[in-house]
């Protein structure tokens, strides 16, 4: 992945951050909502909720096999390894958060391997499972948007930074 | 509605600027780790102590990169026996929960329907301070009209007790009055005080109805059952695990316990099996308790109980011969009318055979004493005494009784209650009765709820306030009494997540959006920080602080002295200085001086007696929705004898409704068993909660709230929650 992509990719994924924030008037009004009738939406997919909240912003939650906290210990683990701290008023799962982590990565000099060995790891196996939540519960698309966006993104980075593995890999 | 790809995600950040990761702009979770945040990817121990139950056991909580992992028992706290129960070990979970409340929040919707806005602190407290001001401004300046609820478990509870305070309001609720207070009172009146059995040391234990294998104060419990050699009577209408581990098991009759226990008096006394020199030099009143409990026999207790007489007989001659036997006093709620008499009946048991003050038999606690927490009080000239007042013989201005007092405010008498303010209890699912709680609600200008998870108390009001969680606090010391003292403490595992707020951060906030009468800053009554209190709690015990910060507890090894009362060496606290087996307190109020049985009732045909009774993994309404809990029992189903259910063509599984005498309805599945008496039902706490914010209990079940009818026994005021007589039929 060359630099240009890596800035774009981590541009796009701070937009997602940014959606995935308590909504803000301006946001709503880019949505043609009422910013109360918004606010009510995210309460209920990422806050509180009928039935419990129905789409919760942490990755772990979405995990099948694993435990969460073993997950986030080893996702924060990662963090440290890598120079990055990440804010304790939050899970160290949760996506808005990891996202930024993604975005720091690619702001700085991580390599092609680095990339695509943290995306197999931390990235890869609950950003569906939020999409496909998502789907279910938010009626107007919103977040169902961005977390599909977050998908497609986190796909790209992937496979960009596997072919440039696998090329480096051939150069050497 | 469809929202556009490209309209929506379109510009909303902050441009990333240059690359590199010191100075990417417009992230807002992430920075460049400094050595601090670096020292958090080690493995780190800390010392504190649980809430997830009573018994606050001392743990070491693992925590891995800044995330706890686990919490493992402290070996050197004795009164955990090194253990963690599964209750505490769910514990860990607690912080990271999806559904736990994150930030305060103000309702936006109607009560109950889950509409909610997100708050700062600043909107939430103005908020709440508006309502209630203005309440209290229509009720002419009388803040009598704002009701105060708390719980036990938070080591901030005082807090919260000088706030009401300083508010000015006498109505306030705890626990107590649902819980252990007629036992209290019972025990008080004999002992001068509440003792513990020394069950470690007893050979011979009698448990009426406390499941101490699955009760929530479980350390004592490897004590009873890991020596084989100690014989164990347990009498409870269910096949509990208690009495799965005792010797001998009689399914009793609710309510008749008293009767057992003046049978065993009967034959103790009529047998001259009492402890003479012990009756002699510190009783009063046995030749009253010798001619009263005459006509207590055996056979006639039998027909009460439904224990054979051969059986009263043979525990009362083998309790009485057995040096060390105790007849425990129980750690449970209230269950009838007679209540207090019952535990001063059980008490007299253990008196006339001297079980008080020996090696396995009740012990006077001690304590480690602690400096107190002072504060200024504020005065007022309004005043008004609290609701239910005259309504109970011994009332705890502190705990109060929530029965009558819920009554009172509904009706308004004799003055209206306008606002709750609740810390911690969870009431709706708690206080017996949730028709009458809800009706109380309904009468409300503001509730405000104080809790970590949205509880059906928090589902229902107005504005919630996010607490934080007890491994991300410092809790200031707390001591425990007992034969063995402790001190213990809470350290944060982690630092606080979302915008919650520890107890006295939050209540001092909250003080500080009202004025005394005389303008003054409620907020300025609280002085210091946690810490600093900390400091002075321990200022007597040099290192004090730092033990209770490296070990979790502090202990100066002092221990109860046993046959310090028989020596002389320390008081009885009554007013004759004796165990007063006749009370002459109790008769000149007009209460029987001796415990008097007036019988249990008669369920009528086709009906059931519900009883209460503890879980072994749950605690109250607090933990069913813990994941790792839940996952055990995800749905609680209601007890019903095995002939009983065939009569009714009940077959386990179906879904049954109980109908109580008061219009308490609660639909549950049945679980047809033989652990259970023909006339009874019962079904585990913590379920059916109102709260669809507790998606794994919200729906599933029932909560005994809903079933339990308002009954209190008038000389504490305990909650009675074995008076509810239930229709049920399959559905």
């Amino acid at each position: 992945m060359i630099a240009e992509e890596k800035q774009e990719a981590a541009q796009r994924l701070l937009e997602l951050v940014a959606l995935l924030e308590y909504p803000t008037l301006e946001v709503a009004d880019r949505c043609d909502l009422k910013f109360e009738d918004l606010e009510s939406r995210y309460i209920r997919l990422f806050v509180n909720s009928l039935g419990g909240v129905a789409a919760p912003p942490y990755a772990g939650c979405f995990l099948e096999k694993e435990n969460r906290l073993e997950f986030m210990s080893q996702f924060s683990g990662f963090c440290l390894e890598q120079g990055v701290a990440i804010d304790q008023a939050q899970p160290p799962d949760y996506i808005p958060m990891m996202v930024e982590v993604l975005v720091m990565l690619l702001s700085g000099d991580a390599e092609p391997e680095t990339l695509y060995s943290v995306i197999a790891d931390f990235y890869c196996r609950w950003p569906e499972a939020f999409a496909s939540t998502l789907r279910e519960h938010d009626d107007v698309g919103i977040y169902v948007t961005v977390a599909e966006e977050l998908c497609a993104i986190l796909r790209e980075i992937k496979t960009k930074n596997a072919s440039s593995t696998v090329a480096e890999r051939a150069d050497g | 509605m469809s929202i556009t790809r490209r309209k929506f995600l379109k510009g909303t950040a902050a441009g990333l600027g240059c690359l590199g990761m010191s100075s990417v702009a417009g992230l807002r979770y992430v920075s460049k780790a400094h050595a601090e945040e670096l020292a958090a990817q080690k493995v780190k121990y800390v010392a504190s102590s649980c809430a997830i139950c009573t018994n606050k056991c001392v743990f070491r909580g693992q925590v891995v990169n800044g995330v706890i992992k686990r919490l493992e028992p402290q070996p050197e706290f004795a009164k955990g026996r090194g253990m963690m129960c599964a209750r505490g070990n769910a514990g860990a979970w607690t912080p990271y929960d999806p559904n736990r409340v994150k930030y305060p929040m103000i309702r936006t919707g109607k009560r109950g329907e889950g509409k909610w806005k997100k708050a700062t602190w600043d909107e939430a407290y103005a908020y709440i301070a508006e309502k209630t001001n203005k309440v209290v401004e229509e009720e002419g300046g009388h803040r009598s009209c704002i009701g105060f609820v708390s719980s036990e478990g938070t080591y901030h509870e005082h807090y919260w007790h000088q706030f009401r305070e300083v508010f000015g309001s006498p109505n306030t609720l705890r626990h107590p009055g649902l819980c252990l207070s007629s036992n209290i009172r019972g025990n008080m009146s004999v002992f001068g005080t509440y003792p513990t059995a020394d069950v470690k040391n007893s050979p011979y234990i009698i448990l009426a109805g406390a499941d101490r294998a699955e009760a929530i104060f479980t350390p004592d419990t490897m004590d009873m059952f890991s020596d084989r050699s100690k014989k164990i009577i347990c009498l409870d209408p269910r096949f509990t695990k208690t009495a799965a581990k005792a010797t001998e098991w009689y399914p009793i009759k609710p309510g008749s316990d008293m009767a057992f226990a003046l049978a065993l008096l009967h034959v103790i006394i009529g047998e001259n099996l009492y402890d003479k020199d012990f009756v002699r030099d510190h009783c009063e009143g046995f030749d009253q308790l010798a001619r009263h409990v005459k006509q207590y026999t055996p056979q006639w207790a039998a027909a009460e109980t439904d224990v054979p007489a051969e059986a009263i007989q043979k525990i009362a001659r083998e309790f009485a011969k057995t040096p060390g036997a105790v007849f425990y006093p129980g750690r449970r709620s209230g269950w009838h009318g007679q209540d207090v008499h019952a535990r001063r009946a059980i008490a007299m048991v253990n008196a006339v055979c001297g079980s008080f003050d020996r090696e396995g038999g009740l012990i006077p606690n001690i304590s480690i004493p602690l400096k107190s927490y002072f504060y200024e009080p504020a005065w007022y000239d309004l005043t008004r005494p609290r609701l239910e007042a005259d309504d109970v013989t011994f009332l705890n201005p502190r705990d109060g009784s929530w029965i009558p007092w819920r009554e009172r405010a509904i009706k308004g008498d004799p003055y209206p209650i306008r606002g709750l303010f609740i810390y911690k209890q969870n009431v709706v699912d708690s206080v017996p009765d949730r028709n009458m709680t809800m009706e109380l609600f309904d009468k409300m200008d503001i509730i405000v709820s104080i809790d970590t998870f949205m509880s059906s108390t928090a589902w229902l009001a107005d504005v919630v306030l996010p607490e934080s969680n007890y491994l991300e606090r410092f809790d200031a010391p707390y001591g425990l009494s007992g034969i063995e003292p402790f001190v213990v403490i809470r350290q944060p595992l982690i630092k606080p997540l979302y915008d919650t707020r520890p107890g006295f951060d939050l209540i001092k906030g909250l003080a500080a959006h009202f004025e005394d009468e005389d303008g003054i800053s409620l907020d300025e009554y609280f002085e210091g920080d946690v810490e600093q209190h900390a400091r002075d709690f321990m200022s007597d015990y040099p290192g004090g602080l730092e033990m209770l910060k490296e070990k979790g507890f502090f202990t100066d090894g002092r221990k109860a002295e046993i046959g310090a009362y028989r020596s002389g060496k320390s008081t009885i606290n009554t007013s004759t200085q004796k165990v007063e087996l006749y009370s002459a307190d109790f008769e000149s109020r007009g209460l029987d001086p001796l415990p008097v049985y007036r019988g249990c009732g008669v369920i009528p045909k086709d009906r059931f007696r519900f009883v209460v009774g503890r879980h072994a993994i749950h605690t109250h309404s607090m933990t069913a929705a813990f994941p790792d809990l839940n996952w055990h029992m995800p749905e609680n189903s209601v007890w019903i004898n095995t002939a009983s259910a065939k009569e009714l063509g009940i077959k386990p599984g179906d879904m049954v409704l109980l109908t109580n005498r008061t219009g308490g309805e609660a639909r549950i599945k049945a679980q047809v068993t033989e652990a259970i008496r023909p006339d009874c039902l019962y079904f585990a706490h913590g379920y059916g909660s109102m709260s669809k914010d507790q998606p794994l209990v919200f729906g599933k079940g029932a909560t005994q709230s809903q079933i339990l009818e308002s009954h209190y026994e008038s000389i504490s005021g305990n909650a009675m929650m074995h008076e509810t007589i239930v229709e049920i039929r399959k559905v």
